[in-house]
């Protein structure tokens, strides 16, 4: 779904218009449910924070402010928000290795809206994902799906904090350049 | 470049806050870290530049998890959340009338009867289940007193902000009660129901009920010892309680949580 698209569905929640919710859940539910099913590695408890993220959004969709970044980004800052919630209120411990990426890189577009750009996008992101050392992959999916920072990184893993910090940032640098197509300098590369 | 963000390069060269770029993008940096590239920052365009590139990149990190479709029944669950939203809101109003209209006298009629029925029907919470062996607000009186009884606190779902209260069970694990206050207001055709899942994943029922009076005291009809379950849970569904006796598909009011 287009920008535009999203924004007007999220003005019309703005005005109690019920049915722009019930679309935007439509589009994005298997989006956020898989968001949350990652952090907490449970249906139910996934169940429950994809219902609460998008009854946030029906309570708060004025917060949305486009001028700071898409739709989808912000729904799953939401998302993630409120699954580390509930993963810390279970202490759960999360899941930390290894990161395991489905080979049907079909998978998110029997999920997501079709999208001719943002398929080709995602698809070159998986395989850029896919060929990353776990090593790497890891402590990325650590900050991402559980909002660690680097020293609870290397408290988690229990590895020095320099480790964790060359790591993610290769690893992100190699994400950045295959994504935009753009070569990687040995310095980048390598560790 | 501003003189302050240049004494801080001395401390941390140029390439090493470029360095942190990929890092600030996923919030992963310590504070430190953090304080110090948000000084440079606004001072070096490329840097800048760099931020936006990976910010958008960690938008799209969600890859990292594997695509599930949504479960079929979490469309009518949202549907029955809002509607539940909207019947909550045209309470109120609805009272107000009411009371605009009537005369003292029979307020005060009125509430000398709402206690005596509230007090009726907290002797039997569960409309479906056997008369209680004992009254749950002495129950949960009795288990509270004891030394060692277990404490569990009530979450209130996001709708729920009023809600509160907790859930005892005796030191044994084999008794337990739910104490509630502020329960929304249902609608006619609407009833509680009490969820109970174990640590199996199974989920059943543990029977309807009503508001009646606030505290409102629920037994829990506790199968196994209570560390064998994961959590309770009360939901708002149609009249006479879920069509399904093995999930809710109503909004949730509260759950509660059996920490080991």
């Amino acid at each position: 779904m287009s920008q535009p698209a999203e924004l007007e569905l999220l003005q019309r929640i703005q005005q109690g218009d019920e049915e722009a919710l019930v679309a935007l859940h439509a589009r994005y539910a298997g989006l956020v449910y898989s968001v949350a099913l990652r952090v907490l590695n449970d249906t139910m408890a996934a169940e429950e924070v994809t219902q609460d993220a998008f009854m946030r959004l029906w309570h708060r969709a004025e917060t949305f402010d486009p001028a700071r970044g898409t739709f989808v980004p912000w729904l799953l800052t939401i998302t993630r928000r409120l699954a580390i919630d509930t993963q810390r209120r279970q202490k759960r411990d999360p899941l930390s290795a290894p990161v395991l990426i489905d080979d049907d890189p079909e998978a998110w577009e029997n999920v997501l809206p079709v999208d001719e750009r943002e398929t080709a996008d995602r698809r070159l992101l998986l395989e850029a994902v896919a060929a990353l050392p776990d090593e790497q992959r890891q402590p990325i999916a650590l900050a991402y799906f559980y909002g660690m920072s680097h020293s609870q990184i290397a408290e988690h893993l229990s590895l020095p904090l320099g480790t964790v910090k060359t790591r993610l940032r290769l690893g992100m640098t190699k994400l950045r350049a295959a994504w935009l197509g753009e070569p990687l300098t040995d310095l980048q590369g390598g560790e | 470049m501003g003189d302050e963000a240049g004494q801080r390069m001395d401390a941390v060269s140029r390439d090493e806050l470029l360095g942190m770029i990929p890092a600030y993008a996923l919030n992963a940096l310590d504070p430190d870290e953090a304080r110090a590239l948000e000084t440079w920052l606004p001072t070096d365009p490329e840097g800048q530049a760099l931020l936006a590139e990976y910010r958008a990149l960690a938008g799209q990190l969600y890859v990292l998890a594997s695509a599930y479709p949504a479960p079929a029944h979490l469309g009518a669950d949202l549907r029955a959340r809002l509607a539940a939203g909207r019947e909550q809101r045209a309470q109120p109003a609805s009272r107000a009338f009411v009371w605009r209209r009537a005369a003292r006298l029979w307020l005060a009629a009125a509430a000398v009867l709402a206690v005596v029925v509230a007090a009726l029907l907290v002797l039997r919470p569960f409309e479906e289940s056997r008369p209680a062996p004992e009254d749950p607000a002495q129950l949960y009186a009795h288990i509270a007193a004891q030394a060692g009884a277990q404490r569990f606190a009530l979450e209130a779902s996001e709708d729920q902000p009023a809600l509160r209260g907790e859930l005892v069970a005796t030191p044994a694990g084999d008794r337990a009660v739910i104490r509630v206050e502020q329960l929304p207001v249902l609608a006619a055709n609407q009833t509680f129901q009490l969820w109970l899942l174990d640590r199996e994943g199974a989920l059943r029922s543990g029977g309807i009920f009503t508001a009646a009076g606030d505290p409102m005291y629920i037994l829990v009809p506790l199968e196994r010892p209570l560390p064998a379950y994961e959590r309770f849970g009360v939901s708002i569904e149609p009249a006479g309680g879920s069509p399904y006796a093995d999930r809710p598909t109503g909004p949730p009011v509260f759950r509660v949580y059996v920490h080991s």
